[in-house]
């Protein structure tokens, strides 16, 4: 089924939209879901409470792209749930070496003022990897956002694992110029 | 926190951009005809591999296509990307991968053939093969030629534009006995043995010339009763053996061995599948020991160079690609780096050309050209075959340029 008709039972409060949602990004969710939280029973429970999400939010949202639509919902939530249980110690999880990998890309402050607005973040990241070639920034988007291992996000793309690594290595430090020159 | 704000805003990112991103897998995922051919020329449907070439010795000085050339000693991955090339893109022998002849169907054997090797005419067959990206099949007639003292129902040269290809019988059952490959092929004429590696449970030893092996390659073809063994696999980690490099421009064998085991068999991949020949470990022994006495040890690189059929690759940064040539600077590989030279290969050739463009081979990339000529005064590469990305290789960690 078309994103536009599922999306269309959304707005018909039709409880099909649930199912023909985990028919067709049933296992997109699960799998952005697992590699943040590494863990099958909470990683499922997200995805339940992304279609929840998804149903209470249809309307008044009429997404466009529903993959991605969902997929922000499912990892904003997996990313909340792994962050309630792993507020002492984290590690293992694409999300955490993810984080770690981004580390040097913001400078670092301790200055509250300091803490940025994300959508206008958001923005500016967007607009950096609207100038960089399809491969790359689909690259980044599949390791930052969609939080795939690097071989998979590599495997995905054709390349190896190594140009990969070196391709976000660069990335990273582009990113950082920019960012600063954008005020960040 | 900065990290995590980072990971946070990307939520902001536009649907329409994470989208494209993922799409890009479910693209490569489709595996039905009318999706590939849906997909834009520069589709790569294999995933990349990679090839660690060994560095030279340092300060070593490299024969490169005629020219000497004195590199760092440095490693470096290739990136060889196995791609379906679109119709095109193909050459006349990529497109027609069997030729059909008075009802024997001929596969092609990937490697051309000189001229000399051509004796009479057989007959015009139909060459066959299939446009994948359109679906659609295409047949071509070709005229096919016999090879100097090889049997025609086995092997073949397809007059292919001006060069001829070699073809050998598709549907060729396994030999009873090595006599039956020795006479078929003529293998007596069309091998020959000049080196052997010593290999000692699976590990080779070194290399070793044994300069004219025609005798030593009359022993082996001697055992002409040696049975054929069911069971092709070489056990190479609990065996010592000599394994002969096997390249012949006659029969389309391209970089193949010939083994022979302490434990009595005859190993050999010339023709493709592995064809194990049982000759007993006292003529093993027979054999092994001549090929150590003739054995003088050498160095791996100083193999001979064929002009026209050992391929040999230069490597540097692309220093530009306008309409007519691909420009690869190597001072990347110099210690000093003005003592770089900026070689050149023509787009005209179709094997370049296709890999420039579907590879997006760009200025600034570090790429290996693999060529099986000659480089000129004016420092273009002949026979150019192949040109992909590569990497450099510095302690286990790769530096690429992308």
């Amino acid at each position: 089924m078309q994103d536009a008709a599922i999306v269309q039972l959304y707005w018909d409060r039709d409880e099909n939209a649930i199912r023909e949602t985990r028919k067709q990004y049933g296992p997109l969710l699960s799998s952005l879901s697992y590699r943040i939280l590494q863990d099958l029973s909470d990683a499922e429970e997200v995805v339940s409470d992304t279609y929840l999400a998804a149903w209470n939010a249809m309307p008044t949202d009429r997404p466009t792209r529903l993959s991605a639509y969902l997929c922000k919902i499912c990892r904003h939530r997996a990313i909340d749930r792994y962050r309630e249980k792993h507020s002492q110690k984290r590690g293992g999880s694409e999300y955490s070496l993810s984080l770690d990998e981004l580390a040097d890309v913001l400078p670092d402050t301790n200055s509250v003022e300091a803490a940025v607005d994300s959508r206008l973040l958001g923005q500016s990241i967007a607009c950096f990897l609207q100038g960089r070639k399809e491969t790359e920034r689909a690259l980044f988007i599949r390791r930052y956002f969609a939080l795939e291992s690097l071989k998979e996000a590599a495997e995905n793309l054709g390349i190896s694992e190594s140009r990969a690594k070196s391709m976000l290595h660069r990335m990273r430090q582009d990113l950082r110029a920019h960012l600063r020159k954008e005020g960040f | 926190m900065r990290k995590e704000e980072i990971m946070d805003s990307l939520q902001h990112l536009p649907d329409e951009m994470i989208y494209q991103a993922l799409e890009t897998r479910t693209k490569r995922k489709k595996t039905g005809l009318k999706a590939i051919a849906a997909l834009a020329a520069c589709l790569v449907i294999a995933l990349v591999a990679g090839y660690l070439l060994t560095p030279p010795a340092e300060n070593a000085i490299t024969n490169l296509g005629g020219i000497d050339r004195e590199y760092i000693s440095q490693a470096y991955l290739e990136e060889s990307a196995a791609i379906i090339w679109p119709w095109h893109y193909k050459t006349e022998a990529e497109k027609y991968p069997e030729v059909t002849l008075h009802s024997i169907t001929y596969g092609t054997r990937g490697r051309s053939i000189g001229e000399r090797y051509i004796t009479e005419l057989l007959g015009v067959g139909q060459g066959m093969g299939q446009d994948v990206y359109e679906n659609k099949m295409h047949t071509k007639d070709f005229e096919v030629y016999a090879i100097r003292n090889v049997d025609p129902d086995k092997i073949v040269a397809v007059k292919m534009g001006d060069a001829y290809q070699v073809f050998m019988d598709r549907n060729y059952d396994p030999p009873a006995k090595l006599g039956d490959i020795v006479d078929a092929f003529n293998l007596a004429e069309h091998l020959q043995l000049n080196a052997y590696y010593d290999y000692r449970s699976g590990k080779s030893q070194g290399l070793y010339a044994i300069g004219n092996g025609d005798e030593l390659l009359a022993m082996i073809l001697s055992h002409r009763d040696a049975a054929y063994q069911h069971n092709d696999t070489l056990d190479r980690v609990n065996n010592n053996y000599i394994g002969f490099p096997i390249t012949s421009e006659a029969l389309g064998i391209y970089q193949q061995a010939l083994y022979v085991t302490e434990d009595g068999y005859i190993w050999t991949n010339i023709f493709d599948y592995g064809y194990v020949f049982n000759i007993g470990p006292e003529e093993a022994a027979r054999i092994i020991t001549a090929a150590k006495a003739a054995g003088k040890p050498i160095d791996d690189n100083t193999t001979e160079h064929v002009e026209g059929y050992y391929s040999q690759n230069l490597i540097g940064t692309v220093a530009g690609v306008d309409e007519d040539y691909i420009y690869i600077d190597d001072s990347i590989r110099c210690k000093n780096p003005d003592d770089g030279l900026v070689f050149k290969a023509s787009l005209d050739n179709l094997y370049i050309l296709r890999c420039v463009d579907m590879l997006r081979i760009e200025e600034g990339e570090l790429v290996m050209l693999t060529f099986t000529g000659s480089i000129d005064e004016n420092l273009e590469v002949h026979g150019g075959t192949y040109v992909c990305h590569c990497q450099m290789v510095d302690d286990g960690v790769y530096i690429t340029c992308e």
